[in-house]
């Protein structure tokens, strides 16, 4: 790979780095809408039984034309008191499933008495994921008084805000009894890594646009109109997401591995070319400017973030100003040469590219957007001595063991599940209860542990015997073996350092999901979009080619009906 | 019987098995073994609930010696470090084990990875186990705690006797027994205290 972009786990597997993550083709559910459009899979709303109130159920379902799959929505009644994002909470607007085949009458009885009650209820295994959502209160309720007058929202509201419905936990892989994900499954919705779940939110999507329509005819009667395509298209589903996603990131180093590697090498390939198409060269100047137009449309709450969106624009619009760049496009080795004028560019910035490229490129990322997953049972040859695992230690580990690492700070937070609905948390050391319960993933303490231990055993004795002598080492014994192999299975950063900000590990996965309009609301959590953009099935139905990366809302007048 | 699915056998053994204090690293294969023997059909839950409750109080210290009947070992925990030591010494392990189906959990699992070929014979010298291509022959499915011989193979042994152990689709859990294992889980969990709900995302 040319030194700019670099592809070494040292510099590569910062949280700075992994926190700067955008959406690129090969995210899931980028690669979703591209599997529907291909294959053609035909949406149909089978039941609609949801009264003027907006209670009821629905089920809509899509034919593959391999499978059937249903999205069985339970749309209940709550006052605004009751609606919270958080995992703790008991009670949503929306309850759904995604479910393989059509669920029969005693299914569907049995479905609506346990749905709803997400966590706490017994679930079939023909249940492919588990959800729920509440409504965006402030773009909901004025879409729907809109519509029912005869107007279209307000451009500014459902450019900020950007979807009527937001999930707050999409559960997949087998949680609370539903199907277990199988990376041998024939189909692809079970085979690749959250597959079922995009197609949850995206269903969902298509769920909130029928339901605003049929409640703004019910409320306005003839007054009443639907909202417009282009603003249907537009709106995604929101999700609100937390602490979980870091305990999974560490639970699955193989998995984490194998996507920075595809993304990497990716890029690696596109990179290196000596030689890019008239065409490409257009495609990427003409993306330049609508991720410059998608991130004037991203505004949020969260000071550190919105001082980079602000950074990254005026970068991108230095670039798309520059008369240089098109020369630079049209030498050899274009990308590499565009990627050295701007070495001292935001990473913000330096990802919006790697975006650009990968889309300029599909063949070659749809090729590989279909390695994502991996067999992630991994068991070890402990053959080594304790010689030879220092040196592993040394080579990989040193940004653990480093003595320049302020040692004091590396452990200054820990991380546990609460009683209450198994909710993680991060906890402070010497102040919060629970560190004797702390979830591993203070893996920088751990080496430093291990490697201190491994100074007092002599270093012919295998690693074997060291375990049975010290079972407390194997799991890290285990995660660093792992990574001889799988150079991106480990965060080059202490997770439980005063200075980490758990907020970067999650834009890191939400990036592999597709997410966009990342609105941190604090260092814990934040909200995002899935499928701004995304075309409508009837759209896709219609053949009609949609790019939809970096999505943008065209401004209109919302008076005009 | 409760239906279970292998992500809940995986996550809420694991829970259970922290819940008494094990290393997380064993609590970890502990659980994959429970899932292969899930996936086969063979009964374990029983002897996990027993060291659950026999453990909840005491560590437990690891020992591969295990000659006589007081020193038993415990497969449940043990089973995989055991086989990479003999994988690591080429030799042969002989004992007393407890709950020797995971034994057959742990040879099937270094077969799929490795292709590591393993005989566990019983003390009268019968095999009553091999992996060998990726797959698992067994003699029965339900052994008892006793003696055991285990060995690595270079060369593949004659099944004779022995059936194939093949998946099924559906997995269930004796209702006590998970009812045990969810209760031990609890252990894991910090209690929750209104400090403590400002360090959850939604703050």
């Amino acid at each position: 790979m040319n030194h700019l972009i670099s592809d070494l786990p040292r510099d590569l597997m910062k949280l700075d780095i992994l926190g700067s993550f955008h959406s690129t083709r090969l995210s899931f559910s980028r690669q979703l809408i591209n599997e529907i459009f291909k294959k053609q899979w035909l949406f149909n709303i089978l039941d609609w039984k949801i009264n003027s109130k907006g209670k009821g159920f629905s089920i809509i379902t899509v034919n593959t034309h391999e499978n059937i799959y249903s999205l069985i929505v339970f749309a209940h009644s709550i006052s605004d008191e009751e609606r919270s994002d958080r995992v703790i909470a008991d009670k949503w607007d929306l309850t759904f499933t995604l479910f393989r085949g059509v669920p029969s009458k005693k299914e569907f009885i049995h479905l609506k008495k346990n749905v709803p009650l997400q966590e706490k209820g017994q679930h079939l295994n023909k249940q492919i994921t588990l959800s729920r959502a509440n409504k965006s209160m402030r773009l909901y309720k004025h879409s729907l008084n809109n519509l029912a007058k005869g107007k279209q929202p307000d451009f500014k509201l459902v450019r900020d805000i950007g979807y009527l419905l937001r999930t707050t936990a999409v559960y997949g892989n087998g949680k609370f009894g539903i199907n277990d994900f199988d990376i041998k499954a024939k189909c692809k919705v079970l085979r690749n890594p959250f597959w079922a779940e995009m197609l949850t939110v995206y269903m969902l999507k298509y769920f909130s646009i029928e339901l605003i329509n049929f409640l703004a005819k019910a409320k306005g009667g003839t007054k009443s109109i639907k909202l417009d395509e282009k603003i249907s298209q537009f709106i995604g589903t929101g999700n609100a997401t937390g602490l979980g996603m870091a305990p999974y990131i560490i639970n699955h180093p193989k998995l984490i591995h194998t996507w920075i590697d595809k993304k990497y090498k990716l890029l690696k390939k596109i990179s290196s070319k000596k030689v890019v198409g008239q065409n490409r060269i257009k495609f990427i100047i003409v993306s330049l400017k609508k991720a410059y137009l998608h991130i004037c449309q991203w505004k949020v709450e969260d000071t550190i973030q919105q001082r980079k969106i602000l950074k990254s624009r005026k970068e991108l619009s230095s670039i798309i100003n520059n008369k240089k760049v098109l020369l630079l496009l049209k030498n050899e080795f274009p990308l590499t040469n565009l990627m050295s004028c701007l070495k001292d560019f935001s990473q913000e910035t330096k990802e919006i590219l790697y975006s650009i490229f990968i889309e300029a490129f599909p063949v070659i990322s749809d090729n590989i957007s279909n390695e994502m997953s991996c067999d992630e049972n991994e068991l070890i040859n402990f053959n080594y001595t304790i010689l030879k695992l220092k040196k592993i230690i040394l080579k990989n580990y040193l940004w653990a063991i480093n003595k320049k690492n302020k040692y004091k700070n590396i452990d200054h937070y820990f991380w546990y599940v609460s009683e209450t609905k198994e909710e993680p948390r991060l906890g402070i050391k010497n102040l919060d209860n629970g560190y004797d319960k702390r979830l591993p993933l203070d893996i920088c303490l751990q080496v430093n542990q291990l490697y201190f231990l491994l100074n007092k055993h002599s270093k012919k004795l295998k690693i074997s015997d060291f375990i049975l002598i010290n079972p407390e080492m194997k799991y890290i014994i285990k995660r660093i073996l792992i990574n001889e192999k799988y150079k991106y299975s480990e965060i080059h950063e202490s997770l439980t350092h005063k200075k980490m900000k758990p907020i970067d590990i999650l834009r890191f996965k939400l990036s592999f999901f597709g997410a966009t309009k990342f609105d941190p609301k604090s260092n814990l959590w934040t909200r995002i979009t899935l499928f701004q953009g995304a075309p409508l099935p009837y759209q896709i139905i219609k053949k009609q080619k949609i790019e939809w990366f970096f999505p943008i809302l065209e401004n209109y007048d919302s008076s005009i009906s | 019987m409760t239906r279970v699915s292998l992500n809940q056998i995986n996550s809420e053994i694991v829970k259970a098995i922290r819940g008494i204090n094990l290393e997380w690293g064993l609590a970890y294969e502990t659980a994959k073994m429970c899932v292969f023997l899930s996936q086969h059909n063979i009964k374990y839950s029983r002897e996990i609930c027993y060291l659950l409750n026999k453990y909840k109080d005491i560590n437990y210290i690891p020992n591969l010696i295990c000659k006589d009947k007081e020193s038993l070992f415990i497969a449940p925990f043990f089973a995989i470090s055991l086989l990479e030591n003999i994988i690591s010494k080429k030799c042969q392990w002989e004992g007393y084990v407890f709950a020797p189906q995971f034994l057959i959990a742990a040879i099937g699992m270094f077969a799929k990875e490795f292709n590591i070929k393993f005989s566990i014979k019983n003390k009268k010298n019968i095999l009553i186990a091999k992996s060998n291509n990726s797959k698992v022959c067994v003699l029965k499915r339900n052994l008892n705690s006793d003696y055991y011989f285990i060995s690595q193979e270079k060369l593949g042994i004659q099944p004779n006797n022995l059936s194939l152990l093949k998946k099924v689709n559906e997995y269930k859990i004796d209702d006590d027994d998970w009812g045990t294992i969810l209760s031990f889980g609890k252990n894991s969990f910090v209690k929750d205290s209104i400090s403590s709900k400002e360090k959850g995302a939604g703050y």
